[in-house]
């Protein structure tokens, strides 16, 4: 008995379903990140949704009242990509879109971008009040790391 | 105001991005974008004859800045220069000039005030309508967001109330806004008369508003929108008693019924607008349908007679859009818009010149790449049945509107 795994007649639509979920599948993951915040700020177990409204630039200021620097990576970088999606459960464009709005409608701004981990880290170690990102194999020092079960 | 916009464009590129951007002393930052499009409509003259065989005459230039004296306070404003054709010679107005006291902040909820020029949220697109980078092409969904509407509905000047807050895991957003403006009245008299209205350029327009965004608990992925607008709009200045009956004695006899335009001595439309959004993010996709229904009063007076009338106004789009990379989305989308729901055919808002003017059907399709920092092009091709949303512009009741019309724009974006 000849066994037909793939009929001449599916192999258009078995295509076509490789290529929706090729399209679904998103890009391999970039590891983890670590959250570094100055050290005069002073929060330790944010969860998630807290962390999307800090960088989302919906809240300005730390529970003792100080101001909140936001620094990210450029959206296009696969680390910010990682970020948004792991730990703040937003994608990177749809952040995107809420900074332009903020920004072109005079209700808000956007994040500080900085180019890359090193200029991160320097930025967070020499901003009160910052919160930033690094990979988590980055060496990091005198900054604080957040922790908690969520992150 | 154009051509001393267009010096400033050699300034803006030589700064770089957000980042490095321009840094002013107080923690201020200035930012701005330039859209230059191209845009060829062979079957209607899209605001004017000149993109018949394509036309550069579409351009969107915008400054903007913000100075934050503390955590709390924060005034922000931009400027806003838009050239397209015959609707809009691209002279600087002011988009948004406001006064931001945030009252009231913890970790998952704030409240605040902004007093000024205000931007009014409706719907998902509304305050972003002519931002290049927060729509996916040329223009917002027509659909919703036709011209005819955009200056009434744009922004307001009077106050607006804004808060979040966290409410069993459901993020909600909520805006309550109040304000008078005065706007151009040519979209309005085509809107309501399919034809200029002698006399009047002017109306003003009372704008109360309640707009509420939802991310529900259960899906965060999801993002719930409600937007009710009461609007009050009133032609200024449009002819006299007097002015009118002299028009009307040397008019030819039942000129009054074939152009009642030509003899309105007041004008006015009380408006009640409901828009309901919804948007679904799924990894790199994105899916948004929003479903506009406005309740129109009108009331007109012609040669001193009081006339009044009601109609809906009725609108929905459904889009998807999809980011294969970082740099890279494409969309399609579907609409409808129907200036008398109950008349899905347009027979009772015909005009000579127009019949098709009461509906519109159509499918966009387009995308944009970001190919490199600040910078994107981005393309769209339109394909309508019915012009609902044919932008007007004085002299469009002398051309010849088709059913069936096609548009296709390039755009180049800049942004700092």
């Amino acid at each position: 008995m000849k066994i037909q795994l793939l009929p001449a007649g599916n192999k258009q639509k078995t295509f076509i379903l490789f290529v929706i979920f090729w399209f679904l599948t998103a890009p391999p993951a970039f590891g983890e990140q670590k959250i570094i915040v100055n050290e005069t700020v002073t929060i330790t177990e944010p969860d998630w949704i807290y962390l999307n409204q800090i960088f989302a630039m919906q809240i300005r200021r730390w529970p003792d009242s100080s101001a909140i620097q936001v620094f990210t990576l450029p959206s296009t970088s696969d680390l910010h990509r990682e970020f948004a999606v792991k730990k703040l459960k937003i994608q990177a464009h749809q952040l995107d879109r809420i900074w332009n709005r903020m920004l072109f409608t005079g209700t808000g701004k956007a994040p500080t971008v900085v180019d890359s981990e090193t200029k991160m880290l320097e930025m967070i170690q020499s901003t009160p009040g910052a919160i930033g990102y690094v990979s988590r194999d980055f060496p990091v020092s005198e900054v604080r790391i957040l922790t908690g079960a969520q992150l | 105001m154009t051509m001393r916009l267009a010096g400033l464009l050699p300034l803006m590129l030589s700064f770089g991005s957000p980042v490095d951007a321009l840094e002013l002393p107080y923690n201020s930052e200035l930012h701005g974008f330039v859209s230059q499009s191209y845009l060829i409509s062979p079957d209607n003259p899209y605001v004017g004859t000149s993109s018949d065989d394509g036309s550069f005459k579409f351009r969107e230039i915008g400054i903007n800045g913000f100075t934050e004296f503390s955590t709390e306070f924060r005034v922000a404003g931009q400027v806003l220069s838009r050239y397209r054709d015959q609707a809009d010679d691209g002279d600087l107005r002011v988009d948004f000039l406001l006064a931001d006291y945030q009252f009231f902040t913890n970790q998952y909820s704030a409240a605040g005030v902004r007093v000024g020029r205000v931007k009014n949220s409706i719907g998902f697109y509304n305050a972003t309508r002519d931002i290049p980078s927060a729509r996916p092409s040329f223009n917002v969904p027509e659909s919703i967001y036709f011209e005819a509407l955009r200056d009434t509905l744009l922004s307001t000047d009077g106050i607006d109330l804004y808060g979040s807050a966290l409410i069993s895991g459901n993020q909600i957003n909520w805006e309550l806004t109040a304000g008078r403006k005065t706007v151009d009245s040519e979209n309005f008299e085509y809107y309501a008369f399919a034809k200029p209205v002698p006399g009047t350029d002017k109306a003003d327009v009372a704008l109360r508003l309640f707009h509420v965004n939802v991310i529900p608990s259960f899906q965060k992925d999801l993002r719930l929108g409600l937007s009710i607008v009461d609007v009050d709009l009133d032609l200024k200045d449009p002819l006299s008693l007097q002015e009118a009956q002299m028009a009307l004695v040397s008019a030819p006899p039942g000129d009054l019924l074939l152009n009642p335009q030509n003899y309105v001595t007041g004008a006015g439309i009380d408006g009640f607008l409901t828009l309901l959004s919804a948007q679904y993010s799924y990894r790199n996709w994105v899916i948004t349908a929003e479903y506009f229904n406005l309740k129109n009063e009108f009331d007109g007076e012609f040669v001193g007679n009081a006339a009044s009338s009601s109609a809906t106004t009725e609108a929905y789009f459904l889009q998807t859009e999809w980011f294969p990379s970082p740099t890279t989305s494409v969309f399609a989308r579907y609409e409808e818009l129907y200036l008398r729901r109950n008349d899905r055919s347009g027979d009772q808002t015909a005009a000579d010149y127009n019949p098709y003017r009461g509906f519109g059907r159509g499918w966009t399709l387009g995308s944009k790449w970001s190919f490199r920092e600040n910078w994107s092009v981005s393309g769209q091709a339109s394909f309508n049945e019915g012009t609902a949303w044919l932008p007007n512009f004085k002299g469009i009741e002398n051309q010849d509107i088709k059913k069936h019309w096609n548009y296709y724009v390039f755009s180049l974006n800049y942004q700092f």
